[in-house]
């Protein structure tokens, strides 16, 4: 079934709309979740909340990429169970994560408005390859073992391009006033 | 921008960029450069040798804003396992933290008893930091609202609650440094060659998992100019990546009893009390529910418990703004000798 047959049963308050959804996009937002909460267990619950969410923000919400509307919501809905979390759940990897990020994008009143669209055109100054990483390290929260994994190379040569990229954006940043 | 946040302004980005990175894209076939590797080696130990130079004075500066929550202050801990408040058994797993106080405040006694039964100290005491203290700290720190969000109060630098320096400059890049040595045997001359810089050996190491040894070699950079005392003769590294650190002490003793130990009732009741006279309660009345965990802890010559409470409290979605009401962990540490009985 299309995203545009999907939407349109959303749209008719059809709940075999969700049902598409789960066949279609369920292992995607799994994975998504998995990789941010650490637990087969939340991550289930965490993505029949997105199934939830979906139901209720489509209509109004018309996206022009179901998919990608669907891998936000679970990334956002991931990142607030995590956060609600408690410490001993705490996925190292994403603290890891965070600490790696924080080193490279400014404060938020420094930058809150125009960060998504700086971020796009840095991501699109980038190699394929080092944009693929970095997305999948920071958006997705993939381990760097994973990464090495999927990308055919060593988890140093993941671990040092993510370091470069890292060292670019924060002189990107640098270099359109923003102090970090 | 604290990582959390960061993190979340990540969520913006085009969506043409989120698809051509999802985990169902194809998988990219690909080798290992041995060579790579190699050179990431030696310029790992180039770099760790120049950055601890470096960092470590600049991490020991004494003019950095100390950490006023939690109240507590948690130098000289030792820590008892949760199987003791359970009538288990103790076995090795007492630790001391941050040993400065320790060390000027030793305690005087050469055993102790819970559940009527006594248990020796040989005070060859090791002072353990694993991956676990640091990343949990770092959630602490991040956990106490007012300075959570507010990271001009940690400008670069951070305390724990123990005294544990971490400025994040410098774990940014000991991780990046450290990440390169994937090779165990590597590691082990990084740290070898760390140790030696202060006066103390590194007996060995188990294989652990690179990241475990990157944070704890951190930790260990961070802690390691505070450990020039004459009475930490070695360390070791255990299969779990912890480093143990021994130090030879006088054999003491330290004595508390099951009727010590306050209730999880009483527990609850001072939890809820102290998060209801606290900023955890800036939206609404907090509802303390039951003890998740707990163990027993003795610092600064006195017992304490070190309990995990499941609370309700009304927070707010940084993402949207709006409230809720949900269950969340908040640590607390009760004194013993104030137990509620």
């Amino acid at each position: 079934m299309t995203d545009s047959d999907i939407i349109r049963l959303f749209f008719d308050r059809d709940e075999q709309a969700i049902r598409e959804t789960r066949t279609k996009y369920g292992k995607y937002c799994m994975t998504i979740a998995r990789d941010i909460l650490g637990s087969e267990q939340d991550a289930e619950e965490c993505v029949s909340d997105v199934y939830l969410k979906v139901w209720n923000s489509i209509p109004p919400d018309e996206p022009s990429s179901l998919k990608a509307y669907i891998a936000v919501l679970t990334r956002r809905l991931s990142i607030n169970r995590y956060h609600e979390s408690r410490a001993a759940k705490r996925n190292r990897e994403l603290e890891v994560a965070f600490e790696e990020l924080e080193a490279c994008i400014p404060a938020p009143e420094e930058a809150a408005s125009e960060l998504p669209e700086l971020l796009d055109e840095f991501l699109a100054g980038l190699k394929d390859t080092d944009r693929r990483l970095f997305v999948r390290r920071y958006w997705y929260a993939m381990m760097p073992a994973e990464l090495a994994g999927r990308e055919g190379m060593t988890v140093n040569a993941v671990t040092v391009k993510l370091y470069k990229t890292r060292n670019k954006l924060r002189k990107f940043l640098e270099e359109r006033g923003y102090k970090l | 921008m604290k990582g959390k946040t960061a993190f979340n302004a990540m969520e913006g980005i085009d969506p043409r960029y989120i698809l051509e990175a999802a985990p169902d894209a194809p998988v990219v076939a690909g080798r290992k450069t041995k060579f790579l590797r190699l050179t990431a080696v030696a310029a790992a130990l180039a770099v760790v040798v120049a950055v601890g130079a470096v960092m470590v004075p600049m991490l020991l500066r004494e003019d950095v804003p100390p950490l006023t929550e939690p109240p507590l202050h948690m130098n000289g801990m030792i820590e008892v396992s949760a199987d003791v408040l359970a009538g288990g058994t103790v076995d090795d797993v007492m630790n001391v933290r941050n040993q400065q106080s320790f060390l000027d405040n030793p305690p005087v006694h050469d055993s102790f008893t819970v559940n009527g039964q006594s248990y020796p100290l040989t005070y060859e005491y090791s002072v353990y930091y694993t991956v676990d203290d640091i990343m949990g700290h770092l959630y602490r720190v991040e956990g106490i609202e007012g300075f959570g969000e507010n990271e001009e109060q940690f400008p670069y630098v951070m305390y724990t609650d123990d005294g544990l320096l971490l400025r994040t400059g410098y774990f940014y890049l000991g991780q990046i440094d450290m990440t390169q040595a994937t090779d165990q045997d590597a590691i082990a001359r990084l740290l070898e060659e760390a140790l030696a810089v202060y006066g103390v050996s590194f007996d060995g190491y188990e294989t652990v998992d690179v990241q475990t040894i990157i944070h704890t070699a951190v930790i260990w950079s961070n802690q390691i100019g505070e450990l020039k005392d004459p009475r930490f003769t070695r360390a070791v590294m255990d299969p779990e990546g912890r480093i143990t650190v021994l130090m030879d002490l006088p054999r003491v003793e330290l004595t508390i009893t099951e009727d010590d130990i306050p209730t999880d009732a009483a527990i609850v009741a001072m939890a809820e009390e102290m998060a209801n006279n606290s900023a955890h309660a800036e939206h609404g009345p907090v509802d303390a529910l039951y003890v998740e965990e707990k163990r027993l802890l003795y610092r600064d010559g006195q017992f304490w418990i070190d309990a995990y409470v499941f609370v309700n409290k009304t927070t707010v979605d940084t993402l949207t703004g709006k409230s809720y009401y949900a269950g969340t962990v908040i640590r607390y540490f009760v004194p013993v000798e104030d137990n509620g009985k």
